[in-house]
């Protein structure tokens, strides 16, 4: 048996030798070097709501790609650029998830358009990137009514007020007046208002009036005392005239002593000449604009 | 004004009905005194029939006070002949009320008692700090006065009014105005 495996052998050698005339037998080959080079990588960012209203919370997601099997590894830095440089914000470099997310909150206390970026900072197998930018608005809607209204006391006068959306409002504004002086009244068109975001360029304002009633002097006649002058009806009826007489009579002492409750004229002067501040509230959803009007009222 | 003279009427009915009331009893005991001519000069308290409404939405009562000077003539006892001069103001709207009045007037003295009833009639001026009656000056108007009221006599010349109580009709106001009065002072009897 062993004499016929070691023939096998050295036929295999022989043929080996005879087909590759370049094996030198009893030699190493070369080292051959593989290298492995970082992977390209991507990120994308996106928000929970493109369009949210000032004062509102919005979270900020970025996603790294590939995803390596095992985790892959570095920092996220995300940035939301405002068109108003103060308003800019950024996040610490944040470790991504094993599933290559990164999620940040940002605080964009502003209205404004931010221009939303996420930097990856690269590992040992991908090469860093930066993720196309994000648009996200924060919109809010502007108030616009006079400073100052003056008005003749005892007058009315309406003026314009008009709401704008900003950065894609949409919504219902309710407005509310108060502030105002005594005998005095401040009504709107509409109390509520609904804004719609524009669809290219500036939306338009939408106008509603409010008008400003004033009170001026008057004297109505509110009731009526208990007078003999009541009793002119009766002069006929003789029976009955001297006992009212006397009534009258006792009445008329009750009304000087302060019982009598009538009167004949009441006198009201009406709005005060004087300089008032008027708040206007609107209010939409969590966003509350309290705008202020000096409410000038002068004498005839 | 159709009924202010009825009014007037009225005033004096009440008057008579209490003397007659009271001279009924005593008849027989009382005879009428003579009265001399006095002058009078008393202190007076008036309710207007008109009320403020101020901002806090209370309603205050024109109150007025002030005084008169009247004098009586009685050579016609018992009746006079009377002119009266009254002033007063007050609040809350500083309302001043001058009235100058003339008229007749009954009286019977009982003893020391006198009591008397007047009808008088003249003019009178209101003016306020703000704008009564919506009037932005001063305001003339025909007046008419009906009082009564019982003087006592302390000495031959000298007296006190215990009371006085009067109604003015003033025009002023859309429907005209009352003002209810009451009155007290001194008295001085001229004797010749």
């Amino acid at each position: 048996m062993k004499a016929k495996n070691s023939l096998c052998v050295a036929l295999v050698v022989g043929m080996a030798v005879v087909l590759c005339p370049g094996i030198t037998l009893g030699q190493k080959s070369k080292p051959y070097i593989q290298i492995v080079d970082s992977a390209v990588s991507a990120v994308h960012v996106a928000s929970s709501s493109q369009i949210i209203n000032v004062g509102q919370p919005v979270v900020i997601q970025a996603n790294v790609d590939p995803t390596r099997q095992g985790g892959t590894t570095g920092t996220v830095t995300l940035t939301a650029i405002g068109s108003t440089a103060a308003n800019t914000v950024a996040s610490a470099p944040i470790p991504l998830t094993a599933s290559g997310v990164v999620v940040w909150a940002p605080p964009l206390l502003n209205t404004d358009t931010y221009s939303v970026v996420a930097k990856y900072s690269g590992d040992s197998n991908f090469h860093p990137s930066e993720s196309p930018v994000f648009t996200q608005y924060v919109a809010d809607f502007a108030v616009g009514l006079p400073k100052t209204i003056t008005i003749v006391k005892g007058a009315a006068v309406s003026q314009s007020l008009s709401l704008t959306s900003l950065n894609h409002f949409s919504g219902a504004v309710q407005l509310v007046c108060s502030g105002l002086p005594y005998k005095s009244s401040c009504n709107l068109t509409q109390n509520s208002l609904v804004l719609q975001a524009a669809t290219t360029g500036a939306a338009d304002p939408v106008t509603t009036a409010m008008t400003i009633k004033t009170a001026g002097e008057t004297v109505t006649v509110v009731g009526s005392f208990l007078f003999f002058f009541g009793l002119g009806g009766l002069r006929r009826k003789r029976r009955l005239f001297f006992p009212l007489v006397v009534l009258g009579f006792l009445a008329f002492v009750v009304g000087l002593a302060g019982c009598a409750g009538g009167n004949r004229y009441m006198q009201n002067d009406g709005t005060p000449v004087g300089s008032y501040p008027i708040t206007l509230v609107a209010t939409s959803g969590g966003i509350s604009h309290t705008s202020s009007i000096t409410l000038n009222v002068v004498a005839k | 004004m159709k009924r202010v003279p009825f009014f007037c009427i009225a005033i004096l009915l009440l008057f008579f009905g209490t003397g007659e009331i009271l001279s009924a009893q005593a008849r027989k005991q009382l005879g009428y005194d003579w009265q001399p001519s006095q002058v009078s000069a008393t202190y007076q308290f008036t309710l207007d029939d008109y009320s403020f409404q101020s901002e806090s939405g209370s309603v205050q009562r024109t109150r007025l006070n002030g005084g008169g000077l009247e004098y009586a003539s009685r050579k016609l006892y018992p009746w006079e002949a009377v002119v009266s001069a009254q002033y007063s103001g007050g609040q809350p709207l500083g309302q001043h009320l001058l009235t100058l009045e003339g008229g007749a007037g009954y009286c019977r003295g009982y003893k020391r008692w006198v009591p008397f009833g007047r009808v008088l009639a003249g003019t009178a001026r209101t003016s306020s700090n703000d704008d009564m009656y919506l009037y932005k000056g001063a305001k003339w108007g025909f007046a008419v006065g009906t009082s009564a009221g019982v003087d006592f006599k302390l000495t031959p010349h000298f007296g006190v009014r215990a009371f006085q109580l009067q109604n003015q009709y003033l025009p002023f106001g859309s429907q005209g105005s009352v003002y209810w009065s009451f009155s007290s002072g001194i008295t001085y009897h001229f004797h010749s």
